[in-house]
């Protein structure tokens, strides 16, 4: 399908910085007109009829003839429609400023490396996400010690306070993500937590049109581990919260966290990613397009740093010899 | 497109490192300013004697008194200040000062030795107006040593400039050593380690030289690493992030009171001891009697 403008017969995208749909045309807003007609292949462009690169996961995209945003109907509908998506909140010109600000300290990086030639490269892509929802329960019991000490004329005594400790918890856990790419690094996609569910809405394709996305490619069965693991830790963690720094030492007596209903949903995140080569090598940048989080490791450049460190040397010998000169002198 | 870039960088380049090229220039500016002015500038004294070795002790052959005379000369040139060296032969001390000649013609009024060479050394610099940049306090420094029997020593007197770079005492002494160390075996060579040693401690510079190496290398190496280094972001959800209502729902929490035991342990004490430690003290600077003020000390063999 293709977003038209009804007004100038453009393709209308969705603008983050509008919160709604947009002619970058005529400049019309929610003058948006959805077009289903296709040429028979997905990899030809309803729009222009040029061929598209389309990989096996794609479900939105650009043709590189018209630059027309595409998204592909029969993967964002029926067994891959997804329930929820979290619209980018994030424009590639706030992105453009995050990133700068971000990086503006290293100084070592190439200088091509935020210049806005490169910097438009960056594209918005939708990621597939699972959300699981873990309805769990706590039971534990553990012996707690408190140990106090303090001295009297020469002698130093040590009180040990034994304590039953006891928690019986129900924790609720909902829409726990898990990127269902293949191609998303899971660690990155991790650290592009946490998602702002306020601004999670139900699926709609006006969203994907201006950015590039993919359809799940993992299922939930496969990624559900990373659910657990983060559910397990984070119910660890509550539990902890809630004795840990009142004891010395504990020892566990009972420890069960039953799982007793779970299930899932499929929905979309934002991500810009931005790609910067550099000296035959893939930097990869990935912001968060909801919280402007920024996930990646700047570049550098040897050349820049023997040319700095060089001259803070220059600069220093030159004032420590000055400084001998002028102290001999005087 | 390169050359742009090329541009972008150098602009980059220059805006970090604006202040300090500013502060290398001014230091190149007063350094380089300086040293032209002290070459440009000429000797102010032109009053004192052209004389700078006087051997009235005649413990020196004419030629070494030529080659110390040589190198007094050059020393001079590079330190802007002016040495002098002055050896006699009378006491200054106890009952046969009376047929002291010098006792007499510089009224010396002390009845001990440190004090008499003192006032006799300062005396003489003051007398014949030695000083590199000016008369009387400028300048420069004065060795004088009694060869008499029984009161053999030096006095090391300083002025001027030279005052202030020695007034550490230890420096003053390390000066004197090189007489101490030779003068009975070779007193030409005595006096020329003293003016080479007077040279190097007159010519010191304030950092030792190591640092000067060193310490850009390091800062440099320090700031290389230190702007390399990224915070890389961190996985920071709160466990609660995916809580229904951002919390759990307790159903029970009992910390319970179960059963407490003391234990208690004698402590062995031991009575510590002090030390104390001595102090020393250098020397100041003192006025001779025509007023000049002036730097020095004995060394009495």
């Amino acid at each position: 399908m293709i977003f038209k403008c009804k007004n100038c017969g453009g393709n209308t995208v969705y603008s983050p910085e509008r919160h709604g749909m947009y002619c970058p045309f005529c400049d019309s807003e929610g003058s948006e007109e959805r077009t289903d007609e296709s040429l028979g292949s997905i990899t030809v462009c309803p729009n222009c009829g040029g061929e598209l690169k389309v990989e096996e996961h794609t479900s939105a995209t650009k043709c590189p003839s018209c630059d027309c945003y595409l998204i592909l109907n029969e993967r964002v509908e029926g067994e891959y429609a997804p329930r929820f998506i979290i619209p980018f909140q994030l424009g590639r010109e706030t992105c453009k400023l995050s990133l700068r600000e971000k990086f503006k300290k290293c100084r070592f990086a190439p200088v091509d490396f935020l210049s806005e030639a490169r910097l438009n490269e960056m594209e918005g892509v939708y990621v597939p996400f699972w959300f699981f929802d873990y309805d769990t329960h706590w039971d534990f019991q553990a012996e707690g010690t408190k140990v106090r000490s303090w001295t009297s004329g020469d002698t130093a005594y040590t009180e040990t306070s034994t304590y039953d400790v006891r928690r019986d918890m129900d924790i609720p856990f909902r829409k726990i993500p898990v990127d269902a790419s293949e191609k998303m690094p899971d660690h990155v996609m991790d650290l592009m937590e946490p998602y702002q569910y306020q601004q999670m809405e139900d699926f709609d394709p006006r969203y994907m049109s201006g950015f590039y996305a993919e359809k799940y490619n993992m299922p939930a069965q496969t990624v559900e581990e990373r659910a657990k693991k983060k559910m397990t830790d984070d119910a660890e963690n509550i539990l902890q919260g809630t004795y840990s720094g009142q004891y010395n030492s504990v020892k566990v007596i009972k420890k069960n966290l039953n799982l007793y209903n779970s299930s899932c949903g499929y929905g979309m995140l934002p991500v810009w990613k931005y790609f910067y080569q550099y000296g035959g090598q893939t930097y990869p940048f990935y912001v968060n397009g909801q919280t402007g989080k920024i996930v990646g490791n700047a570049p550098i450049s040897k050349k820049k740093v023997w040319a700095y460190a060089g001259t803070v040397w220059a600069c220093l010998t030159l004032i420590l010899v000055m400084i001998q000169m002028i102290g001999r002198m005087l | 497109m390169d050359k742009e870039l090329k541009r972008e960088a150098l602009r980059q380049y220059i805006r970090f490192f604006r202040v300090w090229f500013v502060a290398a220039g001014l230091f190149a500016a007063v350094g380089i300013g300086l040293a032209v002015s002290r070459n440009v500038r000429p000797r102010g004294n032109e009053g004192a004697p052209a004389e700078r070795v006087y051997d009235y002790a005649d413990v020196l052959t004419d030629g070494e008194e030529e080659k110390l005379r040589n190198q007094i000369e050059k020393a001079q040139k590079r330190l802007r200040m002016d040495i002098v060296i002055v050896t006699f032969r009378e006491s200054v001390e106890g009952a046969d000062v009376l047929g002291s000649r010098v006792m007499k013609e510089y009224e010396l009024p002390y009845t001990r030795w440190e004090d008499n060479m003192q006032a006799l050394a300062d005396d003489f610099w003051d007398r014949n107006g030695y000083g590199y940049n000016r008369s009387y306090e400028g300048d420069g420094i004065l060795l004088l040593h009694n060869w008499y029997p029984g009161q053999n020593g030096e006095h090391l007197s300083t002025s001027g400039k030279a005052m202030k770079k020695l007034a550490d005492i230890d420096r003053l002494d390390e000066i004197l050593y090189q007489v101490d160390n030779y003068y009975a075996a070779d007193p030409c060579r005595a006096y020329s380690e003293f003016i080479k040693e007077a040279e190097r401690q007159l010519g010191r510079t304030p950092i030792p030289w190591f640092i000067v190496v060193v310490v850009p290398v390091l800062i440099a190496v320090v700031f290389a690493s230190s702007c390399q280094s990224q915070n890389s972001e961190k996985y920071a959800v709160s466990p609660k992030a995916y809580i229904t209502d951002g919390k759990p729902v307790i159903n029970g929490q009992t910390d319970a009171f179960l059963h407490k035991h003391v234990s208690s342990r004698h402590i062995q004490r031991d009575s510590g001891g002090g030390s104390s430690r001595g102090g020393s003290s250098g020397g100041g600077s003192h006025r001779s009697s025509s007023g000049a003020s002036h730097g020095g000390t004995s060394h009495r063999h």
